[in-house]
């Protein structure tokens, strides 16, 4: 077995872990320095200032770009920005009326199934007429001695609901 | 990509072993595979565009389990970020799972804006967008209503939905989504003080590129921590596979339209009026309180975008006769990303679903 001749061996220092020592406590300090400096009102507004400065440069350069198209006679950003919404706004048209078409489909739907409802409350609503008329007429016929007392007076022969919408 | 000679590859010998510089090569190498390597395809769950508007699409997710229930569920993303972080991989995605577990699923895909799209205010993507996406969400599913869940952002504005057109609302997940912006973390710090009016024109997009860079600033430190574990991933092409997926989500955001970004930061983010009360769209107030549908409000423990106690007041905020308030033991991504979805998340909304439909 070799014996190490290191200086930082014979010394009992591990090389390994005091950089790893090292690396960790830069990282915790940055860590912290970055947090002053994003927590900073001064570097927060001065970085506000910044963005607000990039936003009036880019304007300019953009209107700059624009008026030297024009010069040459070419479409420029914002004409072309203009025809895009124009566009845009046919589509929200279309989109606007297929709303409406899809409300009124809707409405119509609702209709039908109202009227399905209605007929056929009618139709139950007649047969129950048939049925009480037919019951009047057994009555009336016993009433008039056709038929003897207590025999019950036959059953009308049940008639399919009428197809006809109701008035 | 090729990439220039590494000018210090002649210490790395030396330095190798050493706990802390390796931690340091790590992240190197981290950041070179970031750079070079093609990311993973996303959204492959099969569906079917059942209406779009703009460049809105409304995706449909047909039902595959036996047990097939008839509600719908609308799934609402955030506008920032891509819809298929609802769709990430076949074994990790929310839509699919739901699909799968036989509901039938409709995602809002609010598509990438044009600066033709900047002047859409929040009345707009609540009023006409959201509004006709659940309409005909319903109609498709041929359901009298459907139940919303909604994902951050998104989650936010489900929940204003619900409270403004609540007729073809039957049940609102509300996942990580901020109602109390006064506790919104680091990002409300952010914008706080900044003056929306001349940072976001009204008529200009919000650029990716200053989303990215916020985003990041929210946890600076943690950009380190993703690269060593990009690098970490490197010697198993499965964990490779869905470490980049993750940076997808991170890299690829979507700009915001200028009018929406001023409204929803003036109003949320800097006088806090959603849970007051006192938020108006199109001159209608938003009244949390309209919301009487079961709700489920999940928040999870490691959130630094939105916080827990940003995102659990809405538990209060509402008249619903059934809430169910849960804190997660994840983070916001890892809550759909991770292996925590699968085996807790999607079960979870699976259960409340059946539950309330």
């Amino acid at each position: 077995m070799t014996r190490s001749t290191s200086p930082f061996d014979q010394a009992d220092i591990d090389l390994g872990t005091l950089s790893q020592d090292l690396y960790q406590q830069w990282e915790s300090a940055m860590t912290t320095w970055w947090d002053q400096v994003l927590d900073s009102p001064e570097v927060l507004k001065a970085s506000g200032q910044g963005l607000s400065t990039l936003a009036q440069q880019r304007r300019r350069y953009e209107e700059q770009v624009d008026s030297n198209l024009q010069r040459l006679h070419l479409p420029t950003r914002t004409d072309l920005i203009q025809v895009t919404r124009i566009a845009t706004l046919l589509e929200e048209r279309l989109l606007k009326m297929e709303d409406r078409l899809l409300e009124v489909q809707d409405q119509l739907v609702a209709a039908e199934r109202e009227t399905v409802q209605a007929r056929i409350d009618a139709a139950e609503a007649r047969i129950e007429q048939r049925e009480h008329l037919a019951e009047l007429q057994a009555r009336l016929d016993r009433l008039e001695g056709n038929e003897p007392e207590g025999e019950p007076a036959p059953k009308p022969t049940r008639k399919p609901p009428s197809r006809r919408a109701p008035r | 990509m090729n990439l220039p000679a590494d000018p210090l590859a002649f210490l790395r010998p030396l330095v190798q072993g050493y706990g802390g510089f390796d931690q340091a090569d790590r992240a190197r190498r981290g950041a070179e595979l970031l750079a070079r390597l093609p990311r993973p395809p996303v959204a492959l769950t099969p569906h079917r565009v059942v209406h779009r508007q703009n460049k809105l699409q409304l995706r449909y997710y047909a039902p595959s389990s036996a047990q097939a229930t008839g509600r719908p569920v609308v799934v609402v993303p955030s506008m920032i970020n891509k819809a298929w972080i609802c769709d990430l991989e076949p074994d990790r995605s929310l839509v699919g799972a739901l699909a799968a577990a036989g509901h039938p699923t409709y995602l809002v895909d609010w598509g990438e804006p044009g600066p033709e799209d900047a002047n859409q205010d929040v009345g707009t993507v609540l009023l006409d967008l959201l509004h006709r996406s659940i309409d005909r969400a319903c109609r498709h599913a041929g359901a009298a209503q459907a139940v919303l869940l909604g994902y951050c952002q998104g989650g936010t504005l489900a929940a204003m939905y619900s409270a403004l057109r609540p007729q073809r609302v039957a049940g609102l997940i509300a996942l990580n989504a901020p109602v109390d912006f006064e506790k919104g973390g680091r990002f409300r710090s952010f914008v706080q003080h900044l003056d929306v009016e001349t940072a976001f024109d009204a008529d200009r997009l919000v650029g990716t590129e200053l989303m990215a860079q916020a985003f990041k600033m929210l946890d600076p430190m943690g950009n380190i921590g993703r690269l060593t574990a990009i690098e970490a991933a490197s010697h198993t092409p499965a964990t490779l596979s869905r470490v980049l997926i993750r940076e997808r989500w991170l890299e690829e955001n979507v700009p915001m339209p200028g009018a929406f970004a001023q409204e929803f930061i003036r109003n949320a983010y800097q006088d806090n009026r959603l849970l007051a009360g006192t938020w108006e769209v199109r001159g209608e107030r938003v009244d949390l309180r309209r919301i009487a549908v079961p709700l489920m409000v999940l928040a999870c423990r490691r959130d630094f975008i939105a916080p827990p106690e940003a995102c659990l007041p809405l538990a209060q905020a509402t008249s619903s006769p059934a809430v169910h308030e849960e804190l997660l033991e994840t983070g916001h991504i890892g809550v759909v990303v991770g292996s925590y979805g699968p085996k807790v998340f999607y079960p979870l909304l699976d259960r409340w679903i059946r539950n309330h439909s």
